[in-house]
């Protein structure tokens, strides 16, 4: 008679934590991934191009308005301010609108492809897989789209309207960086929860704006709640309104939420 | 005598909304063997498969690779290594870059650094396309770099879902010649519709049906097994009453008619287990008594496909 007993497991040797196994090499592999990507550029090139004429609108409307005769005056005065010209073009929050479309397909696409069941039939932990995601897309969507077209703004910002206080780009990054990553983690933690493209953008652009439209319609202001305000609670030292903790509670207990949410997910996913 | 099994399936179940994928699969997949795993589609294969990737949970049972269970994750999975039935991987990389990617995921292969790589390239016949990127790569060239990066980890275990069926008689071949040369260095567990190279390659065989199993045993003990109970006779002289006489032998189970002549008729007699060579004395016998001449009274040995079709058409549970 034969008998067929299991092999013995072989000694593992040193690994790294399951809980984050392959965390490391995933998120070099996003870099690299993003790095090779044409889409960086796309980013880069129309978030800055919007930025910059965002603030450069008061220079020049002004100079339209003095050197073309037949030019239709605004209605209320031309504001030449430098602060608020370049926090004209940061609280556009345009950077926000990228992020949802540069985030919508990183996991769906992959899903798609195949990739995603590749990698995931490695040694590496699901968490692994969507952290690595999210902290590669928010590092870079945040110099592409946020910091790179801030900095240059600012320039612009000081060379047509006179010096901004370096404590409003600094403020401004924070706020920046702060909102990209939130809004990276709703973008991937709905691409755990649907299955297409379009639901995610569409689940993106309601978690932004949505509270925001309710806030502004109750005779309450739940604004400094909402953790996309995070942006507004970060310059408000340089505007010189009050620095609650509300909304930075807000931010961090809703990223918390989603980070939970997402690798929750993400161990049930079935390829 | 004790074999030590590399996979294990007990009971596994796994029922999707309005489908049973598979049901209460148990099978055990000796270490270092190749183990073809057959099955018409929808049979169950590719699920089974996606369990023991951990890609899928199983709804029942339980299942475990070199003594560790699936559900033990990241754990489990360096003892894995999986190919895809149509592989994909980052367009953007080389072959060298997606096996060094693979690597960096598994410590030891990772510490083993380049020259581990370049042996794997060269050893799937990829050397000189290394450092192309995978975008280019034909079919049979993308399933040699998915045994590459299945290898690349040095498990325990090789899961191959159809491996073949998408290639080229060529592609096809260099694909089985890469699966014979692992025998006894890894267990290369895959499924696969195509029964030629089961039988070409395999030393162990599942058929799989409709979710159940129907049959395990190593390759060469199904073929004989089924080689016992059917005989093709032919016989000169033979008239209509020849056959009905056959069929009245103890031991008999069917006469059938096959090509034949005026002069030599043939039949293929199917006989109860054990009763070949009972049958085939009293055929020998019976022709003798009555002026025949019996010119063929052998064995039929089967092809797989033969087995195959007659357990997946009569079901006959012997596992």
């Amino acid at each position: 008679m034969t008998a067929l007993i299991s092999v013995p497991a072989r000694a593992a040797g040193r690994v790294p934590a399951d809980r984050l196994a392959g965390f490391g090499p995933l998120f070099r592999k996003e870099l690299r991934e993003w790095a090779h990507s044409k889409r960086i550029w796309v980013i880069l090139a129309t978030t800055t191009a919007f930025m910059v004429l965002t603030t450069a609108n008061g220079a020049l409307t002004s100079w339209l308005v003095a050197n073309i005769p037949d030019a239709e005056a605004p209605n209320g005065p031309i504001v030449l301010d430098p602060l608020v010209n370049f926090f004209s073009a940061v609280s556009t929050q345009i950077f926000v609108v990228v992020a949802i479309f540069a985030a919508m397909s990183l996991l769906i696409g992959e899903r798609d492809k195949g990739t995603l069941s590749w990698v995931a039939s490695k040694p590496v932990s699901r968490a692994s897989i969507w952290l690595s995601k999210w902290a590669a897309a928010s590092i870079v969507v945040s110099i592409v789209a946020g910091i790179i077209p801030m900095v240059v703004t600012y320039g612009v910002a000081t060379v047509l309207y006179g010096p901004v206080g370096i404590d409003a780009l600094a403020f401004a990054a924070v706020g920046v960086i702060a909102s990209i990553t939130f809004m990276v983690a709703v973008v991937l933690a709905a691409s755990v929860a649907v299955a297409n493209q379009a639901a995610v953008a569409a689940i993106g652009f309601v978690v932004f704006f949505f509270p925001q439209l309710v806030a502004s319609l109750l005779p309450v202001d739940i604004s400094p709640v909402l953790p996309s305000s995070i942006l507004n609670w970060a310059i408000s030292p340089v505007v010189g309104a009050a620095m609650g903790i509300a909304t930075p509670i807000a931010w961090m207990v809703s990223v918390i939420a989603l980070v939970g949410f997402a690798t929750w997910r993400m161990e049930r996913l079935e390829f | 005598m004790t074999i030590y099994s590399a996979i294990s399936m007990t009971g596994l179940t796994k029922h999707y909304p309005g489908v049973q994928a598979l049901t209460e699969l148990s099978l055990d997949v000796p270490a270092g063997s190749i183990y073809g795993f057959l099955g018409p589609n929808g049979a169950g294969k590719s699920t089974t498969i996606k369990v023991l990737a951990g890609l899928t949970r199983p709804t029942r049972g339980s299942a475990s690779v070199a003594g560790i269970p699936v559900v033990a994750g990241p754990g489990y999975r360096r003892e894995v290594g999986y190919l895809a039935q149509e592989p994909q991987f980052y367009d953007w990389m080389t072959g060298r870059e997606t096996l060094r990617f693979v690597a960096s995921l598994y410590p030891a292969a990772d510490r083993a650094g380049d020259d581990r790589i370049t042996a794997v390239l060269t050893r799937v016949g990829l050397a000189d396309a290394a450092d192309r990127r995978t975008a280019t790569y034909s079919g049979g060239m993308r399933q040699r770099l998915g045994i590459a990066q299945a290898l690349i980890g040095s498990p325990a275990v090789l899961l191959l879902d159809e491996p073949v069926s998408a290639l080229d008689p060529i592609g096809r071949r260099e694909v089985l010649d890469l699966m014979r040369e692992l025998r006894g260095e890894v267990t290369v567990f895959y499924s696969t519709h195509i029964l030629d190279d089961v039988e070409r390659v395999s030393d162990h065989v599942a058929i799989l049906d409709g979710g159940r199993l129907i049959r395990s045993a190593p390759t060469a003990e199904l073929l004989s097994s089924f080689a016992q109970d059917q005989l093709r006779v032919v016989i000169g002289g033979a008239d209509d009453g020849t056959s009905v006489a056959i069929a009245s032998i103890p031991g008999v189970i069917s006469v059938e008619p096959a090509e034949g002549s005026a002069d030599l008729r043939s039949y293929l007699v199917r006989v109860a287990p054990g009763a070949g060579a009972a049958v085939q004395g009293a055929i020998t016998r019976f022709a003798a008594e009555h002026g025949q001449i019996v010119t063929e009274n052998h064995l039929v040995r089967l092809g797989l496909e033969d087995v195959f079709l007659r357990l997946v058409n009569t079901k006959e549970h012997a596992a």
